[in-house]
């Protein structure tokens, strides 16, 4: 008998958001690591808007100076304001770190779908490749790559992004073998569903959940890299700034050891990005399922 | 050799080589006699691929030459123990799972071995409801999407006919058109099996396989559902082949009961004569596991427990599947296979001894 408002929910589309959510807020660190997260976000995104900033211009009459009034973090050996490369810096990991993970994602995840439902030589052929990507080590074959095509922003957004590609296809594959047995599958060949419907309709929308998990973690590994590609010089280029070639300067003995305003910050800012994410990567792991763990 | 109407008395097929062939005629006759879907020698293996470090491939004979037929409009009761073949038979018949030999037919026509096209089209005429109802919806669907996908598949009218279709059919299955925009997991067992006989319906099929529908149910919601699709077969005209293991779920709805033991069928005839005068040994040991209410009842029955397990799927025993258990199995049972053989009107066993 339908049971007419025993189970009401004002919004019931979100439900399972919904729970989700709450689940979410009951982690402590993740909510911690968001709201981390949002501040540098938002100061990011938002501060070359509302003050003026600038990354560029060298201040001729200081050079590797230590913070003052008019530079809060100090400038660095060419005289440009570290407060502002610091911020412009952020855009450039966020941007990086962000996009890479979603030409992973784009590569990744549809190959991983139609490996793991249609089986047979495409599953050996895009596992088989995935094994042959992850057999080399990442920062040796991209720095190999970046030399190539010679080191930019774009370069290494697209190097990182399409390497990325094999941490998606595994988990989705891996997801598709356990999804395609459910008896709702089955239900939507009974009704004639084509292929196609059964891998958007059916089978992707029941494998979001790692997806997502696996997007939060990829994009810190990603702003990882780009700051270590760009601290070998092998990434984004000065004058643009990133918050690896912030750090590059210390590669020198004497900022290293008497400067520490040129390269504390921005490797502060790093560890704080790369830990908040992960930590609301956790608590979205937790909050979207339970039983999982990668 | 294996020419039959089926329904008359007379030899039946056997030997998995003998049949095929000359199938259209007599499929033409069959579609004069009521009979909307017949299998012939119908088999299923699982299995038989060589795997690495195996001696020789092992193969499940699941269903292993099945020959029934279901006459227009009625209900066909499928009843035999876990892993008999029941759902394989039910599974093979709609093509879900390709047959590895045997033909099906479908109103005079032969439907196992059409092009996945044509395949397709079929499906408007004939469906399925499934055991589990919370594992054969998908949860990130709707109400409103879960019963619309079968019209949207084939295109079938606009979108508000199609809402208005779904929300016609819903109301018919006794769920509410407020609860279209919900998702499966808010509803209670007997509520989303209603939602998965409206997707089986929506399409007005003429044929459904139901595949054990309210094994999955609490007992007391189990006589509404059945209630239901009983009214629904009524009301639609529909035929229905009811896989069951539950022999009273069977007794209540079914016209006739096919009994399966290991991948074939034993006995097939009416439910008064079969539950009355049960002629295979293994059909009288099943009723007689039938737990009864009143002890008078119970000292009246008459229990003949089986010895032995199920014989393992891979080495099947020769002659009579049943020999090893059955109480009564005399040497030539354990040497021939029984054929299926008519027995009095409309009263099928195999069995030497019957």
């Amino acid at each position: 008998m339908p049971r007419s408002g025993v189970l009401k929910k004002t919004n019931p589309k979100s439900s399972y958001f919904a729970d989700a959510r709450e689940k979410f807020k009951e982690h402590r660190l993740a909510v911690f690591g968001l709201a981390v997260l949002t501040a540098l976000v938002v100061i990011v995104v938002f501060a070359p808007m509302l003050f003026p900033l600038d990354p560029y211009t060298s201040d001729y009459f200081e050079f590797g100076t230590a913070p003052s009034a008019k530079h809060p973090l100090g400038t660095d050996a060419v005289g440009r304001d570290l407060l502002a490369r610091l911020i412009y810096g952020g855009r450039t990991s966020l941007f990086v770190g962000l996009t890479s993970t979603l030409i992973s994602l784009l590569i990744g995840v549809p190959l991983g779908l139609t490996a793991g439902y249609y089986r047979g030589w495409w599953e050996t052929l895009v596992m088989r490749l995935a094994d042959i990507f992850m057999s080399f080590p990442a920062m040796v074959l991209i720095l190999v790559l970046v030399a190539v095509v010679g080191p930019s922003i774009w370069s290494v957004t697209v190097v990182i992004g399409i390497l990325g590609w094999t941490q998606f296809a595994r988990l989705v594959f891996a997801n598709v073998l356990s999804v395609r047995e459910k008896e709702y599958v089955e239900s939507a060949y009974a009704i004639g569903t084509k292929d196609f419907t059964v891998l958007t309709k059916y089978i992707l929308p029941n494998s979001i959940a790692p997806i997502l998990i696996s997007m939060t973690f990829r994009t810190a590994q990603a702003i990882l890299m780009e700051s270590s590609l760009s601290f070998l010089g092998m990434g984004v280029q000065p004058p643009m700034a990133s918050w690896g070639n912030l750090m590059n300067e210390a590669l020198s003995i004497t900022v290293l050891s008497q400067k520490p305003w040129i390269w504390a910050p921005p490797g502060i800012a790093l560890v704080l990005i790369v830990l908040s994410i992960n930590f609301v990567g956790d608590g979205v792991r937790d909050a979207l399922d339970p039983k999982m763990r990668i | 050799m294996s020419e039959r109407i089926p329904g008359a008395d007379g030899a039946f097929k056997l030997d998995s080589a003998t049949v095929s062939g000359a199938g259209a005629d007599t499929s033409l006759q069959a579609e004069s006699a009521g009979i909307l879907l017949e299998t012939r020698d119908l088999t299923k293996y699982f299995g038989g691929k060589k795997r690495l470090f195996e001696a020789a491939p092992r193969i499940v004979k699941a269903v292993d030459g099945v020959d029934i037929s279901i006459r227009k409009g009625e209900t066909l009761g499928l009843v035999g123990e876990s892993g008999c073949g029941k759902s394989t038979l039910g599974r093979t018949i709609l093509g879900l799972l390709p047959k590895t030999s045997g033909s099906v037919f479908f109103a005079g026509r032969e439907i196992s071995d059409l092009p996945r096209k044509e395949a397709r089209q079929l499906k408007q005429r004939m469906q399925i409801v499934f055991q589990d109802p919370y594992g054969s919806l998908n949860p990130r669907m709707t109400v409103l999407d879960l019963v619309r996908a079968p019209l949207d598949v084939f295109g079938i009218g606009t979108k508000a006919e199609k809402e208005e279709r779904v929300a016609a059919m819903l109301r018919q299955v006794g769920m509410g058109a407020h609860q279209l925009n919900r998702y499966p997991h808010e509803f209670s067992g007997g509520q989303r099996q209603r939602i998965g006989i409206a997707r089986a319906l929506i399409l007005q099929p003429e044929f459904v396989v139901c595949d054990e529908p309210v094994s999955a149910l609490d007992v007391s919601v189990r006589a509404q559902v059945l209630n239901l699709m009983a009214g629904l077969q009524k009301e639609l005209g529909l035929t229905y082949l009811f896989i069951s293991h539950d022999l009273s779920v069977v007794k209540h709805i079914s016209d006739r009961v096919a009994v399966m033991y290991l991948g074939r069928i034993v006995e097939i005839t009416g439910k008064r004569e079969l539950y009355a005068k049960p002629l295979h040994p293994y059909t009288q040991a099943l009723l007689s596991a039938i737990p009864k209410p009143s002890a008078q009842a119970k000292q009246q029955r008459n229990r003949c427990a089986l010895k032995g397990d199920v014989p393992s799927s891979y080495a099947m025993p020769p002659g009579c599947r049943f020999h090893p258990r059955c109480p009564k199995a005399i040497e030539l049972c354990s040497r021939e296979v029984p054929l299926l053989r008519g027995l009095g009107p409309d009263h099928q066993v195999a069995c030497h001894l019957a």
